[in-house]
């Protein structure tokens, strides 16, 4: 790469910009500025995507469900597994389609 | 299944979409809250895991940090949970009243950061400083953490608690890519640092509100909300009685612009002298929950009514103290035209008897031609606007008492928004609660400047009647998600659709995606509707419902 020379601004540019990750760090993520009721975690995330969106996100969403459940992945929105509700995905095999209307909602439990 | 489970499923199943948050006031209960005190329980329930500080003599972790009752709630329920503690039926509610009460936050400490209670969740948490944002905004709210007060030590354990409690937490905040290091060397290097500066246990704030004397709330209550459903402004009476251990039951009598009314019952539980969490059974099997807070003289309550019970749909109310002397308290509608005639209800309490055209000011170039009392509360008033009245906010008033809220005078409404602009809703109805969201739309005048959008405009107050549509936020090639999501009927409610799976969408996705919701308001006369819109997202349908997000 040292060989070669931007031939234009165009390209000069992308030479000095800083790296994607240096960026993500300094600047202001556009995702952060959603409603209080969503997380922001985007990767694709639980509720929009980085552009607060909806378009690209894990279709449908029940299918992976389990997944998120069973490693802790959307804590705020899906009960998980690992920790703090061992038994939430009991009533689902999993193998049918129809499981996710068998799932629990997790409300405080009253005592 | 173990038994225990089972028993949880049982309990789980009574009350899922049912009881949420504090609403555990039930009459029935009652006789055992003179069995055990807080402060026995914490002895017997909770200091075999917190022994006391040799230092001090206070319970390790539970007396080294104040919080809500909804925070209290969440940890007592935890250790329930996932620390194997043992509650007997109801002390959950006695040691969250004891704790909120000698762990509590002061009003001051609250106040900005009521949104999370009142479940306002389309709120935009602007400010979020840069030592947090990272670290623990990207999975809870910001007013979460800022509604504690901890001790040094306490605020340093919070990472071990965290990591120990998610313990995928690493991975997954790493995948925002918003950290330029581990989640746990940050939130150790910055987070802790910053908590613990800015949200220490001690305070003047707290001092000040534990030695003060708290008010009862006892006594009659007038009521000025405003639903932006169907109902619109509303005004009432709340009568409130005492039921001991800072419970009160309360009768209430609402009446809504539209010409409905509402009555009912409520219980109440005064949390730290000044947090009102009552549940009220309303027009014959109706739940609403009452999220309210008084100021420090308990002259005023004000916050949040919820319709249902994860507070997608609310309605603001404000409870001034019917102290015997007379006050105005609203005018309902809240704006006037040049050259027209008007009904006007005059809301306020212990209005004098009697009351004439002449009693009541409206400033210059309004004139009151009858006036008729209803009760000593309820004016209503014929006025005719002049030609030349000056246009603007103005203060009316009822024989020399000032009204708190101002009446205006426009021209014409200049353009109109949506509130909330940006908003959000969850299919549901299937396995989850469908996340409901209210629009209104509110009228503006461009005020003396003329000019739309700067600081002079006047805010006269919803409009009516609005056609509401459903637009394609177009973010793909064939973006179709406006086919699926849901309707709005014809008063700005939108109702999702179902939850699930969709087979007649690609990939089978589900009823999700972004839309723009529509206004279009013609004013009398004008040649053309305007219009205005708000942005909604209808986001996948979640399982795990927290008193504070």
């Amino acid at each position: 790469m040292k060989h070669l020379k931007a031939a234009n601004h165009k390209a000069e540019r992308v030479e000095t910009a800083p790296s994607v990750a240096k960026r993500q760090v300094q600047e202001d993520v556009l995702g952060m500025a959603q409603p209080m009721g969503c997380t922001t975690i985007f990767n694709p995330g639980w509720e929009a995507n980085p552009w607060g969106g909806t378009a690209g996100m894990c279709a449908p969403m029940e299918a992976d469900l389990l997944g998120c459940a069973n490693v802790c992945w959307w804590p705020a929105q899906v009960p998980d597994s690992l920790q703090n509700y061992p038994e939430w995905a009991s009533a689902c095999s999993g193998a049918n389609a129809e499981d996710w209307r068998s799932l629990e909602l997790v409300f405080p439990e009253k005592k | 299944m173990n038994t225990v489970w089972r028993r949880r499923r049982l309990l789980l199943g009574k009350l899922s979409g049912l009881v949420l948050g504090l609403t555990f006031c039930f009459a029935g209960q009652l006789a055992w809250s003179q069995e055990m005190t807080g402060p026995a329980l914490l002895e017997t329930r909770c200091s075999g895991c917190h022994p006391p500080h040799e230092e001090g003599g206070k319970l390790d972790s539970i007396e080294h940090q104040r919080k809500t009752p909804e925070a209290w709630e969440m940890t007592i329920y935890r250790m329930l949970r996932t620390h194997g503690a043992n509650l007997e039926a109801g002390e959950a509610r006695i040691l969250i009243k004891y704790l909120s009460d000698r762990y509590g936050l002061a009003p001051s400490e609250v106040k900005p950061f009521r949104y999370a209670l009142e479940k306002r969740n389309n709120t935009i948490e602007r400010h979020v400083p840069k030592e947090v944002k990272g670290t623990c905004v990207a999975c809870h709210s910001y007013a979460r953490i800022a509604l504690q007060r901890r001790t040094p030590e306490l605020w340093g354990r919070l990472p071990d608690l965290t990591a120990a409690l998610l313990p995928n937490i690493e991975n997954q905040v790493a995948s925002t890519g918003l950290l330029g290091d581990f989640w746990y060397t940050l939130v150790r290097k910055e987070s802790v640092p910053y908590l613990t500066q800015t949200y220490p246990f001690d305070s003047a704030a707290w001092k000040q509100w534990q030695a003060k004397p708290k008010p009862n709330y006892a006594g009659v209550w007038n009521v000025v909300g405003h639903d932006p459903g169907k109902g619109g402004a509303y005004t009432g009476r709340m009568t409130l009685s005492a039921s001991g251990n800072d419970g009160y039951e309360g009768q209430l009598v609402y009446d809504f612009a539209d010409g409905s009314n509402m009555t009912g019952t409520t219980t109440v539980t005064i949390y730290t002298g000044f947090q009102w969490r009552g549940v009220a059974e309303v027009d014959e099997g109706k739940t609403h929950k009452e999220i309210f807070f008084a100021n420090e003289d308990g002259t005023v309550i004000s916050g949040r009514r919820l319709l249902t019970l994860v507070g997608d749909l609310g309605m603001e109310e404000t409870l001034y103290r019917n102290t015997g002397q007379a006050r105005f308290l609203a005018v309902s509608p809240t704006a006037l035209t040049v050259g027209a005639r008007a009904t006007l209800r005059l809301f306020g309490m212990n209005l004098p008897e009697s009351l004439d055209a002449a009693s009541v000011s409206l400033g210059p170039g309004v004139t009151v031609q009858s006036l008729r009392r209803v009760d000593a509360d309820t004016v209503m008033a014929e006025v005719v606007v002049g030609k030349k009245a000056k246009v603007g906010a103005r203060q009316a008033r009822i024989r020399g008492v000032a009204g708190e809220r101002p009446l205006a005078v426009y021209e014409t409404v200049d353009y109109i928004r949506l509130s909330p602009e940006q908003a959000f809703s969850r299919p549901g109805g299937v396995r989850t609660p469908k996340i409901f969201q209210q629009f209104e739309a509110v009228g503006y005048a461009n005020g003396p400047d003329g000019r739309k959008g700067t600081d002079d405009d006047v805010k006269l107050g919803r409009v009516g009647p609005v056609t509401w549509k459903l637009n394609e936020y177009v973010k793909r090639v064939n973006d179709d998600d406006v086919r699926f999501v849901g309707a709005l009927n014809a008063h700005g409610l939108f109702t999702p659709a179902e939850d699930g799976p969709n087979p007649k969408r690609h990939l089978s996705q589900g009823n999700v995606g972004d839309v723009w919701v529509e206004a279009w308001y013609q004013p009398q006369g004008a040649r053309r509707p305007m219009g205005a819109r708000a942005h909604l997202l209808v986001m996948p349908a979640k399982y795990n419902f927290q008193p504070i997000e």
